[in-house]
């Protein structure tokens, strides 16, 4: 579906990507993940034609993302990472006109969306919450029906509710054939929808992988509440990376295989239990130690 | 070659800057119409005797005949007719183009699956069609306040001579702003270009009418091809009027051609 291969693009101010190069298959669900300023955006911009790449080649259902954009736009749905919308007109206003741009005729699919998110389609877009501008985006993605998804962090504004509901529109989305790419800065978004996911940072992809094996390398850190020094000491023997040591208060690095670390802390009294969440950061220090090959 | 649904929505989004520069240019030209008065077109003269001739030489009022035609293109073709204009057209230049890249809106414009060359063509031809219509309003005020307010006989034939010759130099120099938006895309870089450019085609103009000095300066603006009084007296403008609608069209043309291939950061 989506071809990139040793994309680079240099802005003046000598940030952009480079070599950046993945594939997206047919009816996969790609995650773009990086911290902001990684070039998620400047990728983005590169497949849907907005910019020209520098060296190298991206490519769409077999055609070239620049000189061949508007072919592949026809089948594309684009949700832009900070939506700008014409703040006059109202929401059904805009979705008509998006439409009547596309000269596309069939409303069905405008009309399910519409429900399906729950819109009061006729306030002015000026008045609009940011999480319904949001949904505003995403409706105006979807309403053509188009084979591949490219959305610029799709899940930003939104509140949880919201979140599963869009969660559970890229699984149903997913079960109709489509295919998605989707740029976040949250680890927690894409593991939820994502099949393969790609980490960028610095213009450079740092890796790329399936969701399941990346989870399983996962690191978390256990604050755990002990009952003595004994306990603190099994833990230690076991051979657990003690980050931080407060008296019985341990945080404890747990790479991957959770089930072993449970019938360890079976062993010891544990009076208290919490999980840190493991900020991108960390992330990005793991897959940066190591040395993968996995597409 | 356009889009529809585009060229409507960029129509509702401009109306009112139209129609409000229209409605000034149309009270200016009430106010000329109801000033002239046949007899005292010489206590016209005298009045602005009194002011320096400088300034009446750079203000380009200068009434070459004295009929009620000679009167209004003397005095409101020679620098009102350009002013306001002016600022719609530098106004919608950069809404046109270079506010939607900035603004983002461009980018959902964009992401539909219409090439960028009829998405720029159907912006330039709202452009040249905002300017036909402030000319439109100028005619329509002269020719419906002359006959019924005011019984005064305006030369038709040679009157639409001049308002042809008008809308030719506001299609050249919105064809150069047009270009100017496409060239620097992001806002910050077009838009003084966009200002200063036909801002110093004014003003050179001026300059170069104060004396005779100054009349080499004549070369640097674009609006020595538009010189009313001379068409109203039957001088030779065809060739100056073809000239100014290809500057325009050429215009309009290199900044579509310039969109097409731009990087966008959007």
């Amino acid at each position: 579906m989506i071809q990139a291969r040793k994309i680079t693009m240099i802005y003046p101010s000598k940030k952009g990507i480079f070599d950046v190069d993945f594939s997206v298959r047919e009816n996969e669900v790609f995650g773009y993940l990086g911290p902001n300023g990684a070039g998620k955006t400047t990728t983005i911009r590169v497949l849907m034609g907005f910019m020209k790449a520098q060296s190298g080649s991206a490519s769409i259902m077999g055609l070239d993302s620049w000189n061949d954009r508007d072919k592949i736009l026809m089948d594309v749905g684009y949700l832009p990472g900070e939506i700008a919308f014409f703040d006059s007109m109202t929401a059904m206003e805009f979705l008509h006109y998006m439409l009547a741009l596309r000269r596309v005729k069939d409303k069905t699919r405008l009309k399910q969306m519409i429900d399906h998110f729950g819109f009061d389609s006729n306030m002015v877009i000026r008045k609009l919450s940011k999480g319904n501008k949001q949904k505003l985006g995403l409706i105006s993605a979807c309403m053509h029906d188009p084979s591949l998804y490219i959305l610029d962090e799709p899940t930003s504004g939104l509140d949880p509710l919201m979140q599963q509901q869009f969660i559970q529109l890229v699984k149903q989305e997913k079960k109709r054939g489509k295919t998605f790419l989707m740029s976040s800065h949250s680890f927690e978004e894409v593991e939820k929808t994502c099949d393969t996911l790609a980490i960028i940072k610095e213009g450079k992809i740092a890796t790329i992988d399936k969701v399941d094996h990346l989870l399983m390398q996962r690191t978390k850190v256990f604050t755990l509440l002990l009952e003595n020094m004994h306990d603190v000491e099994t833990i230690r023997a076991a051979g657990y990376h003690i980050t931080h040591a407060d008296g019985y208060r341990i945080d404890v690095r747990v790479e991957g295989d959770f089930k072993a670390f449970f019938e360890v802390i079976k062993k010891v009294n544990v009076l208290d239990l919490s999980i840190q969440q493991q900020r991108l950061e960390q992330v990005f220090m793991q897959y940066y130690g190591k040395e993968h090959d996995h597409v | 070659m356009f889009n529809l649904a585009l060229l409507k929505a960029t129509a509702k989004e401009n109306i009112r800057l139209i129609l409000a520069i229209g409605t000034v240019m149309m009270f200016y030209m009430i106010m000329i119409i109801y000033m002239y008065d046949p007899t005292i077109t010489d206590a016209m003269k005298q009045y602005l005797d009194a002011l320096p001739a400088e300034l009446v030489r750079a203000m380009n009022f200068d009434m070459v005949e004295p009929t009620f035609t000679g009167f209004i293109v003397g005095y409101y073709y020679g620098f009102l007719i350009i002013l306001f204009p002016m600022v719609m057209i530098m106004i919608l230049s950069y809404r046109l183009v270079n506010r939607m890249v900035d603004r983002g809106s461009m980018a959902m414009l964009l992401s539909t699956p219409n090439p960028r060359s009829m998405i720029a063509a159907t912006q330039a031809l709202f452009s040249i069609v905002a300017s036909f219509v402030l000319v439109l309003i100028v005619v329509m005020t002269a020719i419906v306040s002359a006959k019924f307010f005011f019984e005064f006989e305006l030369d038709l034939t040679r009157f639409l001579k001049v308002n042809i010759a008008t809308f030719a130099y506001f299609v050249a120099l919105s064809g150069i702003t047009f270009m100017i938006s496409c060239l620097f895309v992001e806002a910050k870089h077009a838009l003084s270009l966009i200002i200063a450019v036909p801002l110093f085609f004014f003003v050179i103009q001026m300059l170069q009418k104060v004396s005779d000095q100054f009349e080499w300066l004549k070369y640097l603006t674009l609006q020595t091809l538009y010189q009313p009084n001379d068409v109203l007296m039957g001088e030779p403008y065809i060739l100056s009027t073809l000239v100014l609608i290809s500057v325009g069209l050429i215009g309009y043309g290199i900044g579509i051609q310039m969109f097409k291939n731009k990087d966008l950061p959007i």
